[in-house]
Protein backbone atom coordinates (compact mmCIF):
# COMPACT_ATOMS: atom_id res chain seq x y z
CA UNK A 1 0.00 0.00 0.00
CA UNK A 2 1.70 3.39 -0.89
CA UNK A 3 1.06 6.37 1.36
CA UNK A 4 -1.07 8.28 -0.46
CA UNK A 5 -3.98 4.80 0.26
CA UNK A 6 -2.66 4.71 3.77
CA UNK A 7 -3.63 8.54 4.03
CA UNK A 8 -6.62 8.13 2.36
CA UNK A 9 -7.56 5.65 5.04
CA UNK A 10 -6.62 7.33 7.69
CA UNK A 11 -8.58 10.37 6.62
CA UNK A 12 -11.82 8.00 6.34
CA UNK A 13 -11.39 6.59 9.83
CA UNK A 14 -10.70 9.39 11.38
CA UNK A 15 -11.45 13.21 9.46
CA UNK A 16 -9.16 15.83 8.54
CA UNK A 17 -9.15 16.99 11.85
CA UNK A 18 -6.97 14.63 13.03
CA UNK A 19 -5.21 13.40 9.98
CA UNK A 20 -3.85 16.44 8.35
CA UNK A 21 -2.10 16.52 5.10
CA UNK A 22 0.22 14.66 3.32
CA UNK A 23 3.48 16.18 2.23
CA UNK A 24 4.17 14.01 -1.11
CA UNK A 25 8.09 13.34 -1.81
CA UNK A 26 9.34 16.15 -3.90
CA UNK A 27 12.87 18.44 -3.97
CA UNK A 28 14.80 17.30 -0.67
CA UNK A 29 11.91 15.48 1.03
CA UNK A 30 12.98 11.74 0.15
CA UNK A 31 10.08 10.40 1.61
CA UNK A 32 6.87 11.21 2.18
CA UNK A 33 5.12 11.00 5.32
CA UNK A 34 1.56 12.29 7.14
CA UNK A 35 0.59 14.83 9.60
CA UNK A 36 -1.45 13.81 12.30
CA UNK A 37 -3.11 16.12 15.21
CA UNK A 38 -0.80 15.41 18.02
CA UNK A 39 -3.08 14.49 21.23
CA UNK A 40 -4.36 11.75 19.01
CA UNK A 41 -1.37 10.21 17.61
CA UNK A 42 -1.57 7.03 20.13
CA UNK A 43 -5.62 6.28 18.33
CA UNK A 44 -3.79 6.54 14.83
CA UNK A 45 -0.65 4.49 15.95
CA UNK A 46 -3.16 1.69 16.98
CA UNK A 47 -5.26 1.90 14.03
CA UNK A 48 -2.03 1.58 12.09
CA UNK A 49 -0.63 -1.68 14.21
CA UNK A 50 -4.12 -3.09 14.55
CA UNK A 51 -5.67 -2.67 10.68
CA UNK A 52 -4.72 -5.97 8.72
CA UNK A 53 -4.44 -4.20 5.48
CA UNK A 54 -2.22 -1.57 7.37
CA UNK A 55 -0.25 -3.98 9.84
CA UNK A 56 2.46 -2.15 10.68
CA UNK A 57 3.65 -4.17 13.60
CA UNK A 58 7.28 -2.66 13.52
CA UNK A 59 7.89 0.59 14.89
CA UNK A 60 11.36 1.52 13.79
CA UNK A 61 12.04 4.37 15.58
CA UNK A 62 10.43 7.29 17.50
CA UNK A 63 12.47 10.59 17.63
CA UNK A 64 12.07 14.14 17.76
CA UNK A 65 13.08 17.28 15.79
CA UNK A 66 13.31 20.60 17.33
CA UNK A 67 11.50 22.94 14.72
CA UNK A 68 12.17 26.38 16.36
CA UNK A 69 8.11 27.13 17.43
CA UNK A 70 7.20 23.55 18.00
CA UNK A 71 8.74 20.17 19.11
CA UNK A 72 8.10 17.41 16.12
CA UNK A 73 7.82 14.32 17.12
CA UNK A 74 8.77 11.55 13.87
CA UNK A 75 7.45 7.80 14.20
CA UNK A 76 9.13 5.56 11.84
CA UNK A 77 6.94 2.42 10.96
CA UNK A 78 7.34 -0.75 8.82
CA UNK A 79 5.07 -3.92 8.27
CA UNK A 80 6.88 -7.06 8.11
CA UNK A 81 3.80 -8.35 6.18
CA UNK A 82 3.14 -5.81 3.67
CA UNK A 83 6.43 -4.33 3.15
CA UNK A 84 5.09 -1.01 3.22
CA UNK A 85 6.94 2.29 5.09
CA UNK A 86 4.89 4.99 7.37
CA UNK A 87 6.19 8.62 8.34
CA UNK A 88 3.86 10.41 11.15
CA UNK A 89 5.04 13.45 12.29
CA UNK A 90 3.11 15.06 15.20
CA UNK A 91 3.73 18.65 16.65
CA UNK A 92 3.66 19.54 19.97
CA UNK A 93 3.78 23.01 21.70
CA UNK A 94 7.41 23.86 23.10
CA UNK A 95 5.85 25.67 26.05
CA UNK A 96 4.47 22.74 27.40
CA UNK A 97 5.06 19.42 25.09
CA UNK A 98 3.25 16.43 26.12
CA UNK A 99 1.56 13.66 23.71
CA UNK A 100 -0.29 10.37 24.54
CA UNK A 101 2.22 7.66 24.72
CA UNK A 102 2.38 4.46 22.44
CA UNK A 103 4.27 1.67 24.58
CA UNK A 104 0.28 0.22 24.58
CA UNK A 105 0.80 -0.10 21.19
CA UNK A 106 4.50 -1.51 20.87
CA UNK A 107 6.64 -2.37 23.66
CA UNK A 108 9.52 -1.09 21.41
CA UNK A 109 7.98 2.63 22.03
CA UNK A 110 9.01 2.45 25.73
CA UNK A 111 12.86 3.07 25.30
CA UNK A 112 12.27 5.32 22.27
CA UNK A 113 9.56 7.49 23.90
CA UNK A 114 12.03 7.60 27.27
CA UNK A 115 14.98 9.06 24.98
CA UNK A 116 12.72 11.47 23.53
CA UNK A 117 11.58 12.89 27.02
CA UNK A 118 15.80 12.64 28.00
CA UNK A 119 17.14 14.68 24.79
CA UNK A 120 13.95 17.22 24.34
CA UNK A 121 11.86 16.75 27.12
CA UNK A 122 8.26 15.60 25.86
CA UNK A 123 6.36 14.13 28.20
CA UNK A 124 4.80 11.32 26.97
CA UNK A 125 0.88 11.01 29.29
CA UNK A 126 0.56 7.22 30.40
CA UNK A 127 3.81 6.03 29.90
CA UNK A 128 4.81 3.67 32.54
CA UNK A 129 8.19 4.25 33.05
CA UNK A 130 9.23 8.01 32.17
CA UNK A 131 13.04 8.62 33.21
CA UNK A 132 15.82 9.65 32.06
CA UNK A 133 17.20 6.86 29.77
CA UNK A 134 20.55 8.07 28.43
CA UNK A 135 21.70 10.85 30.52
CA UNK A 136 22.38 11.08 34.43
CA UNK A 137 19.47 11.04 36.72
CA UNK A 138 20.15 14.61 37.93
CA UNK A 139 21.16 16.31 34.33
CA UNK A 140 19.09 19.32 33.90
CA UNK A 141 17.60 20.21 31.13
CA UNK A 142 16.85 18.17 27.41
CA UNK A 143 20.07 18.71 25.37
CA UNK A 144 18.74 17.97 21.74
CA UNK A 145 17.39 21.66 22.14
CA UNK A 146 18.73 24.24 20.11
CA UNK A 147 18.59 26.91 22.98
CA UNK A 148 20.54 24.06 25.53
CA UNK A 149 22.71 25.60 27.36
CA UNK A 150 25.33 23.28 29.19
CA UNK A 151 25.14 24.18 33.42
CA UNK A 152 28.36 25.42 33.93
CA UNK A 153 29.38 22.69 36.75
CA UNK A 154 28.18 19.05 36.93
CA UNK A 155 29.45 17.04 40.09
CA UNK A 156 32.87 18.96 40.03
CA UNK A 157 33.20 18.71 36.55
CA UNK A 158 33.55 21.95 34.96
CA UNK A 159 31.08 21.48 31.41
CA UNK A 160 31.36 23.97 28.87
CA UNK A 161 35.12 25.07 28.26
CA UNK A 162 35.89 28.08 26.28
CA UNK A 163 37.38 27.51 22.55
CA UNK A 164 40.64 28.66 22.80
CA UNK A 165 40.94 29.63 18.75
CA UNK A 166 38.33 32.00 19.97
CA UNK A 167 39.87 33.27 23.36
CA UNK A 168 41.32 36.87 23.85
CA UNK A 169 45.20 35.80 25.00
CA UNK A 170 46.87 38.68 26.56
CA UNK A 171 50.24 38.65 24.60
CA UNK A 172 53.29 41.11 25.09
CA UNK A 173 54.18 41.10 21.26
CA UNK A 174 52.05 41.23 18.25
CA UNK A 175 53.49 38.61 16.19
CA UNK A 176 55.66 35.30 17.72
CA UNK A 177 57.68 36.08 14.60
CA UNK A 178 59.01 39.07 15.83
CA UNK A 179 60.18 37.45 18.81
CA UNK A 180 62.23 35.04 16.47
CA UNK A 181 63.45 38.41 14.27
CA UNK A 182 64.83 40.05 17.59
CA UNK A 183 66.27 37.21 18.95
CA UNK A 184 68.21 36.76 15.40
CA UNK A 185 68.97 39.85 15.64
CA UNK A 186 70.52 39.74 18.98
CA UNK A 187 72.72 37.11 18.70
CA UNK B 1 29.33 -7.37 55.75
CA UNK B 2 25.16 -9.23 55.94
CA UNK B 3 24.09 -6.18 56.64
CA UNK B 4 25.61 -4.54 53.59
CA UNK B 5 24.14 -7.30 51.32
CA UNK B 6 20.99 -7.01 52.79
CA UNK B 7 20.21 -3.40 53.09
CA UNK B 8 17.96 -3.60 50.27
CA UNK B 9 16.27 -6.52 51.72
CA UNK B 10 12.63 -6.78 51.33
CA UNK B 11 11.63 -10.26 52.16
CA UNK B 12 13.70 -12.98 51.14
CA UNK B 13 14.84 -10.90 47.77
CA UNK B 14 18.04 -9.10 47.18
CA UNK B 15 19.26 -6.07 44.60
CA UNK B 16 22.06 -6.60 43.31
CA UNK B 17 24.41 -4.68 40.53
CA UNK B 18 25.86 -6.46 37.90
CA UNK B 19 28.26 -4.27 36.01
CA UNK B 20 28.64 -1.28 34.88
CA UNK B 21 32.01 -3.12 35.72
CA UNK B 22 31.69 -6.74 34.52
CA UNK B 23 33.50 -9.12 32.55
CA UNK B 24 30.48 -10.60 30.40
CA UNK B 25 28.65 -7.49 29.96
CA UNK B 26 30.12 -6.39 26.85
CA UNK B 27 31.18 -3.58 27.32
CA UNK B 28 30.03 -0.54 30.09
CA UNK B 29 26.52 -2.26 30.95
CA UNK B 30 24.58 -1.85 34.08
CA UNK B 31 21.94 -4.66 35.41
CA UNK B 32 20.08 -4.15 38.36
CA UNK B 33 18.90 -7.74 39.62
CA UNK B 34 16.15 -8.62 42.09
CA UNK B 35 17.09 -12.35 43.05
CA UNK B 36 15.83 -14.89 45.45
CA UNK B 37 19.31 -16.83 45.33
CA UNK B 38 19.93 -18.45 41.74
CA UNK B 39 16.78 -17.51 40.33
CA UNK B 40 16.06 -14.08 39.01
CA UNK B 41 12.75 -11.87 39.44
CA UNK B 42 13.80 -9.36 36.69
CA UNK B 43 16.80 -7.91 35.71
CA UNK B 44 16.20 -4.04 34.69
CA UNK B 45 19.19 -2.54 32.42
CA UNK B 46 20.37 0.60 33.34
CA UNK B 47 21.93 1.99 30.07
CA UNK B 48 23.99 5.58 29.32
CA UNK B 49 27.31 5.13 30.79
CA UNK B 50 28.64 5.39 26.88
CA UNK B 51 26.21 8.23 25.91
CA UNK B 52 28.94 10.52 23.93
CA UNK B 53 26.11 12.46 22.06
CA UNK B 54 26.82 11.93 18.64
CA UNK B 55 23.55 13.18 17.29
CA UNK B 56 24.23 16.74 19.10
CA UNK B 57 27.89 16.98 17.84
CA UNK B 58 26.41 15.78 14.62
CA UNK B 59 24.41 18.87 14.56
CA UNK B 60 27.55 20.87 14.56
CA UNK B 61 29.79 19.24 12.14
CA UNK B 62 29.59 18.90 8.65
CA UNK B 63 28.02 16.26 7.04
CA UNK B 64 31.26 14.22 5.41
CA UNK B 65 33.67 15.55 8.96
CA UNK B 66 30.67 13.05 10.40
CA UNK B 67 32.17 9.67 9.29
CA UNK B 68 34.68 9.28 12.18
CA UNK B 69 31.82 9.95 14.43
CA UNK B 70 29.59 7.12 13.20
CA UNK B 71 32.67 4.68 13.10
CA UNK B 72 32.10 4.86 16.99
CA UNK B 73 28.49 4.75 16.78
CA UNK B 74 29.29 0.85 16.64
CA UNK B 75 33.15 0.18 16.83
CA UNK B 76 32.90 -3.59 16.20
CA UNK B 77 31.01 -2.90 12.74
CA UNK B 78 32.13 -0.02 12.02
CA UNK B 79 32.22 -0.06 8.54
CA UNK B 80 28.02 -1.24 8.25
CA UNK B 81 27.49 2.22 10.46
CA UNK B 82 29.74 3.94 7.94
CA UNK B 83 27.41 2.73 5.09
CA UNK B 84 24.19 3.61 6.94
CA UNK B 85 25.44 7.27 7.17
CA UNK B 86 26.62 7.76 3.66
CA UNK B 87 23.54 6.00 2.20
CA UNK B 88 21.66 8.56 4.01
CA UNK B 89 23.41 11.75 2.99
CA UNK B 90 23.02 10.29 -0.71
CA UNK B 91 19.41 9.65 -0.36
CA UNK B 92 19.29 13.06 0.75
CA UNK B 93 21.70 14.79 -2.07
CA UNK B 94 20.12 12.04 -4.97
CA UNK B 95 24.05 11.45 -5.49
CA UNK B 96 25.03 8.71 -7.72
CA UNK B 97 27.72 6.28 -6.49
CA UNK B 98 30.08 4.65 -8.85
CA UNK B 99 29.61 1.03 -9.33
CA UNK B 100 32.94 -0.34 -8.20
CA UNK B 101 32.58 1.37 -5.11
CA UNK B 102 29.27 -0.01 -4.50
CA UNK B 103 31.30 -3.63 -4.96
CA UNK B 104 33.97 -2.21 -2.78
CA UNK B 105 31.70 -1.25 0.02
CA UNK B 106 29.96 -4.55 0.20
CA UNK B 107 33.35 -6.30 0.53
CA UNK B 108 34.27 -4.40 2.86
CA UNK B 109 30.64 -4.67 5.26
CA UNK B 110 30.62 -8.33 4.24
CA UNK B 111 34.56 -8.72 5.83
CA UNK B 112 33.32 -6.56 8.79
CA UNK B 113 30.51 -8.91 9.47
CA UNK B 114 32.37 -12.38 9.31
CA UNK B 115 34.59 -10.50 12.26
CA UNK B 116 31.87 -9.15 14.30
CA UNK B 117 30.22 -12.21 14.36
CA UNK B 118 33.50 -13.45 14.73
CA UNK B 119 33.81 -11.64 18.16
CA UNK B 120 29.64 -12.36 19.58
CA UNK B 121 30.33 -16.07 19.12
CA UNK B 122 33.05 -16.61 20.42
CA UNK B 123 32.46 -13.84 23.53
CA UNK B 124 28.87 -16.20 24.00
CA UNK B 125 30.99 -19.25 24.18
CA UNK B 126 33.59 -17.66 26.55
CA UNK B 127 30.35 -16.10 29.01
CA UNK B 128 29.38 -19.53 29.22
CA UNK B 129 32.57 -21.09 29.85
CA UNK B 130 34.17 -22.16 27.03
CA UNK B 131 37.17 -20.33 26.61
CA UNK B 132 38.72 -22.10 23.85
CA UNK B 133 37.04 -21.04 21.08
CA UNK B 134 37.38 -17.25 21.24
CA UNK B 135 41.07 -17.20 20.63
CA UNK B 136 40.32 -19.42 17.28
CA UNK B 137 38.05 -16.92 15.92
CA UNK B 138 40.43 -13.73 17.24
CA UNK B 139 43.04 -15.31 15.19
CA UNK B 140 40.80 -14.92 12.37
CA UNK B 141 39.54 -11.36 12.98
CA UNK B 142 43.23 -10.30 13.27
CA UNK B 143 43.59 -11.29 9.20
CA UNK B 144 40.36 -9.55 8.38
CA UNK B 145 41.48 -6.57 10.62
CA UNK B 146 45.03 -7.10 8.34
CA UNK B 147 43.15 -7.00 5.15
CA UNK B 148 40.68 -3.93 6.19
CA UNK B 149 44.19 -2.04 7.10
CA UNK B 150 45.18 -2.62 3.92
CA UNK B 151 42.39 -0.77 2.47
CA UNK B 152 42.12 2.62 4.62
CA UNK B 153 44.93 2.49 7.43
CA UNK B 154 43.07 1.55 10.00
CA UNK B 155 41.80 -1.53 11.85
CA UNK B 156 39.14 -0.57 13.79
CA UNK B 157 37.13 2.78 13.19
CA UNK B 158 37.58 2.72 8.95
CA UNK B 159 36.61 5.78 7.91
CA UNK B 160 36.80 4.06 4.25
CA UNK B 161 33.34 5.28 3.15
CA UNK B 162 32.81 8.47 1.60
CA UNK B 163 29.56 10.47 0.71
CA UNK B 164 29.98 9.38 -3.38
CA UNK B 165 31.93 6.67 -3.22
CA UNK B 166 35.08 5.08 -0.95
CA UNK B 167 38.49 6.59 0.43
CA UNK B 168 40.86 4.53 -1.87
CA UNK B 169 40.55 1.70 -4.43
CA UNK B 170 42.47 -1.77 -3.67
CA UNK B 171 45.93 -2.39 -3.15
CA UNK B 172 47.90 -4.22 -5.34
CA UNK B 173 47.37 -8.16 -5.06
CA UNK B 174 44.36 -7.45 -2.30
CA UNK B 175 41.54 -9.49 -4.51
CA UNK B 176 44.36 -12.59 -4.03
CA UNK B 177 44.92 -12.40 -0.35
CA UNK B 178 41.18 -12.24 0.57
CA UNK B 179 40.76 -15.20 -1.82
CA UNK B 180 43.09 -17.18 0.09
CA UNK B 181 41.65 -15.59 3.31
CA UNK B 182 37.98 -16.84 2.14
CA UNK B 183 39.87 -20.48 1.04
CA UNK B 184 41.12 -20.91 4.74
CA UNK B 185 38.14 -19.73 6.38
CA UNK B 186 36.23 -22.35 4.47
CA UNK B 187 37.65 -24.92 7.07
CA UNK B 188 37.67 -22.67 9.89
CA UNK B 189 33.60 -22.90 10.14
CA UNK B 190 33.20 -26.28 10.20
CA UNK B 191 36.50 -26.95 13.12
CA UNK B 192 34.17 -24.59 14.79
CA UNK B 193 30.87 -26.09 14.41
CA UNK B 194 33.30 -29.52 15.97
CA UNK B 195 34.23 -27.39 18.74
CA UNK B 196 31.68 -25.71 19.96
CA UNK B 197 28.20 -25.16 18.13
CA UNK B 198 27.21 -29.09 18.66
CA UNK B 199 29.33 -29.48 21.62
CA UNK B 200 27.24 -31.05 24.15
CA UNK B 201 27.56 -29.06 27.19
CA UNK B 202 27.42 -26.11 25.29
CA UNK B 203 23.73 -26.88 24.01
CA UNK B 204 22.66 -27.50 27.31
CA UNK B 205 23.80 -24.31 28.49
CA UNK B 206 22.29 -22.27 25.62
CA UNK B 207 19.31 -24.33 24.39
CA UNK B 208 15.88 -23.73 25.47
CA UNK B 209 17.38 -20.90 27.11
CA UNK B 210 15.48 -17.43 27.10
CA UNK B 211 13.15 -18.33 23.88
CA UNK B 212 12.04 -15.24 22.25
CA UNK B 213 9.04 -16.02 20.22
CA UNK B 214 8.50 -14.30 16.44
CA UNK B 215 5.63 -12.45 18.68
CA UNK B 216 8.12 -10.56 21.04
CA UNK B 217 10.58 -9.97 18.69
CA UNK B 218 8.19 -7.82 16.81
CA UNK B 219 6.68 -6.21 19.10
CA UNK B 220 9.69 -5.49 21.06
CA UNK B 221 11.40 -4.39 17.77
CA UNK B 222 14.46 -7.19 17.67
CA UNK B 223 16.46 -6.94 14.30
CA UNK B 224 18.67 -8.79 11.95
CA UNK B 225 19.80 -12.00 13.77
CA UNK B 226 17.94 -11.49 16.89
CA UNK B 227 14.64 -11.41 15.01
CA UNK B 228 15.99 -14.30 12.11
CA UNK B 229 16.30 -16.85 15.27
CA UNK B 230 12.82 -16.06 16.14
CA UNK B 231 11.96 -17.33 13.02
CA UNK B 232 10.93 -14.37 11.20
CA UNK B 233 12.29 -15.14 7.72
CA UNK B 234 13.51 -11.36 6.96
CA UNK B 235 16.55 -9.96 5.63
CA UNK B 236 16.90 -6.21 4.85
CA UNK B 237 19.88 -7.87 2.12
CA UNK B 238 17.39 -9.72 0.00
CA UNK B 239 13.58 -7.96 0.94
CA UNK B 240 14.43 -4.31 0.78
CA UNK B 241 18.07 -4.58 -1.36
CA UNK B 242 20.30 -1.85 -1.15
CA UNK B 243 23.79 -1.17 -3.07
CA UNK B 244 24.22 -4.28 -4.87
CA UNK B 245 22.74 -7.07 -2.52
CA UNK B 246 19.96 -7.05 -4.80
CA UNK B 247 22.22 -8.95 -7.57
CA UNK B 248 24.11 -11.45 -5.00
CA UNK B 249 22.42 -14.87 -4.35
CA UNK B 250 22.73 -16.04 -0.53
CA UNK B 251 20.65 -17.92 1.63
CA UNK B 252 18.98 -16.12 4.69
CA UNK B 253 19.24 -18.36 7.81
CA UNK B 254 16.50 -18.41 10.27
CA UNK B 255 16.36 -20.28 13.38
CA UNK B 256 13.65 -23.43 13.04
CA UNK B 257 14.47 -24.67 17.06
CA UNK B 258 16.43 -27.76 16.32
CA UNK B 259 18.15 -28.19 19.69
CA UNK B 260 15.55 -26.87 21.83
CA UNK B 261 12.92 -24.06 21.45
CA UNK B 262 12.46 -21.43 18.62
CA UNK B 263 14.23 -18.40 19.68
CA UNK B 264 16.27 -19.85 22.14
CA UNK B 265 20.19 -18.89 22.75
CA UNK B 266 21.39 -21.76 20.70
CA UNK B 267 19.29 -20.50 17.71
CA UNK B 268 21.24 -16.91 17.76
CA UNK B 269 24.62 -18.42 17.78
CA UNK B 270 23.47 -20.58 15.19
CA UNK B 271 21.64 -17.45 12.83
CA UNK B 272 25.42 -16.31 13.58
CA UNK B 273 27.68 -18.71 12.21
CA UNK B 274 24.88 -19.63 8.97
CA UNK B 275 25.62 -15.72 8.20
CA UNK B 276 29.72 -16.47 8.63
CA UNK B 277 29.31 -18.89 5.72
CA UNK B 278 26.81 -16.99 3.49
CA UNK B 279 28.79 -13.69 3.89
CA UNK B 280 32.00 -15.70 2.24
CA UNK B 281 29.52 -16.68 -0.33
CA UNK B 282 28.67 -13.24 -1.02
CA UNK B 283 32.42 -12.02 -0.83
CA UNK B 284 33.13 -14.65 -3.63
CA UNK B 285 30.62 -13.60 -6.01
CA UNK B 286 31.94 -9.35 -5.42
CA UNK B 287 35.30 -10.26 -5.88
CA UNK B 288 34.59 -12.30 -9.25
CA UNK B 289 32.43 -9.66 -10.63
CA UNK B 290 34.70 -6.71 -9.33
CA UNK B 291 34.32 -4.27 -12.00
CA UNK B 292 36.57 -1.87 -13.30
CA UNK B 293 35.79 2.17 -13.14
CA UNK B 294 36.76 5.06 -10.60
CA UNK B 295 35.60 4.56 -6.66
CA UNK B 296 34.98 8.09 -5.65
CA UNK B 297 32.37 10.40 -7.22
CA UNK B 298 32.81 13.51 -4.77
CA UNK B 299 29.53 15.48 -4.64
CA UNK B 300 29.98 19.64 -5.38
CA UNK B 301 28.63 20.94 -2.71
CA UNK B 302 26.64 18.95 0.48
CA UNK B 303 24.37 21.51 1.26
CA UNK B 304 21.25 19.41 1.41
CA UNK B 305 17.47 20.17 2.48
CA UNK B 306 14.74 18.19 3.30
CA UNK B 307 15.03 15.06 5.53
CA UNK B 308 15.58 11.00 4.23
CA UNK B 309 15.92 7.75 6.40
CA UNK B 310 17.62 4.37 5.29
CA UNK B 311 18.14 1.11 6.58
CA UNK B 312 20.68 -0.71 6.83
CA UNK B 313 21.38 -4.63 7.27
CA UNK B 314 24.11 -3.97 9.64
CA UNK B 315 26.15 -6.75 11.91
CA UNK B 316 23.50 -6.52 14.79
CA UNK B 317 20.74 -6.05 12.63
CA UNK B 318 18.81 -3.06 10.82
CA UNK B 319 20.48 -0.18 11.39
CA UNK B 320 18.49 3.08 11.38
CA UNK B 321 19.66 6.36 10.15
CA UNK B 322 17.22 9.37 9.75
CA UNK B 323 18.94 12.93 8.47
CA UNK B 324 17.24 16.34 8.20
CA UNK B 325 19.38 18.89 6.02
CA UNK B 326 18.79 22.91 6.53
CA UNK B 327 20.76 24.30 3.26
CA UNK B 328 24.00 24.61 5.65
CA UNK B 329 26.93 22.15 5.61
CA UNK B 330 25.70 21.09 8.95
CA UNK B 331 22.56 18.66 9.56
CA UNK B 332 19.85 20.01 11.15
CA UNK B 333 19.26 16.94 13.15
CA UNK B 334 20.82 13.14 12.57
CA UNK B 335 18.98 9.98 14.41
CA UNK B 336 20.35 6.58 14.82
CA UNK B 337 18.92 3.80 15.97
CA UNK B 338 20.80 0.43 16.25
CA UNK B 339 20.05 -3.27 16.86
CA UNK B 340 21.78 -3.11 19.99
CA UNK B 341 19.40 -0.91 22.01
CA UNK B 342 16.32 -2.59 20.76
CA UNK B 343 17.87 -6.06 21.79
CA UNK B 344 18.59 -4.56 25.71
CA UNK B 345 14.88 -3.58 26.05
CA UNK B 346 13.63 -6.91 25.81
CA UNK B 347 16.26 -8.30 28.80
CA UNK B 348 13.42 -6.76 31.42
CA UNK B 349 10.69 -9.17 29.96
CA UNK B 350 12.69 -12.77 29.40
CA UNK B 351 14.74 -12.25 32.39
CA UNK B 352 11.78 -13.41 34.82
CA UNK B 353 12.49 -16.50 36.65
CA UNK B 354 15.69 -16.91 34.82
CA UNK B 355 18.49 -18.14 36.54
CA UNK B 356 21.84 -15.50 37.08
CA UNK B 357 24.49 -17.40 34.78
CA UNK B 358 21.84 -17.95 32.15
CA UNK B 359 21.27 -14.08 31.93
CA UNK B 360 24.63 -14.24 30.89
CA UNK B 361 24.04 -16.39 28.24
CA UNK B 362 21.04 -14.53 26.76
CA UNK B 363 23.09 -11.13 26.89
CA UNK B 364 25.71 -12.69 24.95
CA UNK B 365 23.52 -14.48 22.42
CA UNK B 366 21.64 -10.86 21.80
CA UNK B 367 25.48 -9.70 20.45
CA UNK B 368 24.81 -6.20 22.77
CA UNK B 369 27.74 -3.92 22.15
CA UNK B 370 26.90 -0.98 24.47
CA UNK B 371 28.17 2.05 22.51
CA UNK B 372 25.57 1.19 19.80
CA UNK B 373 22.86 1.64 22.78
CA UNK B 374 24.30 4.98 24.11
CA UNK B 375 25.35 6.41 21.17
Amino acid sequence: MNIEKIHERLLQHFGSDIVLDLTSAQEGIRDPFITVAGPRIDKVCLFCRVEPDLALDFCQSITGTDTGETLTCVYHLFSYARRHTLVLKCATPRSQPALPTCTGVWPAANWYEREVFDLFGVVFDGHPDLRRLLLPDDWVGHPMLKDYKEQPVYHATVGPRNNPLQMDIPTTRENPLDLMDSEEQGA
Amino acid sequence: MNQLIFSYDSGNEMVLNMGPHHPSTHGVLRFIIRTDGEIMREATPVVGYLHRAIEKIAEGTPYESLMPYVDRVDYVSAMTADQCWAMAVEKLLGHEVPERAEYLRVIASELNRISSHAICVGVMAMDIGAITPFPYLLRERETINDLLEELCGNRLTYNYLRVGGVSHDLPAGWVDRCQTFLDHFDNVLPEFDRLITNNEIFIDRSADVCPVTAEEAVAYGLVGPNLRASGVDFDLRRDLPYSIYGGLEFDVAVGTGTMGSVGDCWDRFWVRCEEMKQSVRMLRQCLADLPQGPVYNKPKRIRPTGEAWVRVESSRGDMFCYVVGNGTPQPERVHFRTGSYNAMQIVKLKSRGVMVADLVAFIASLDVIAPEIDR
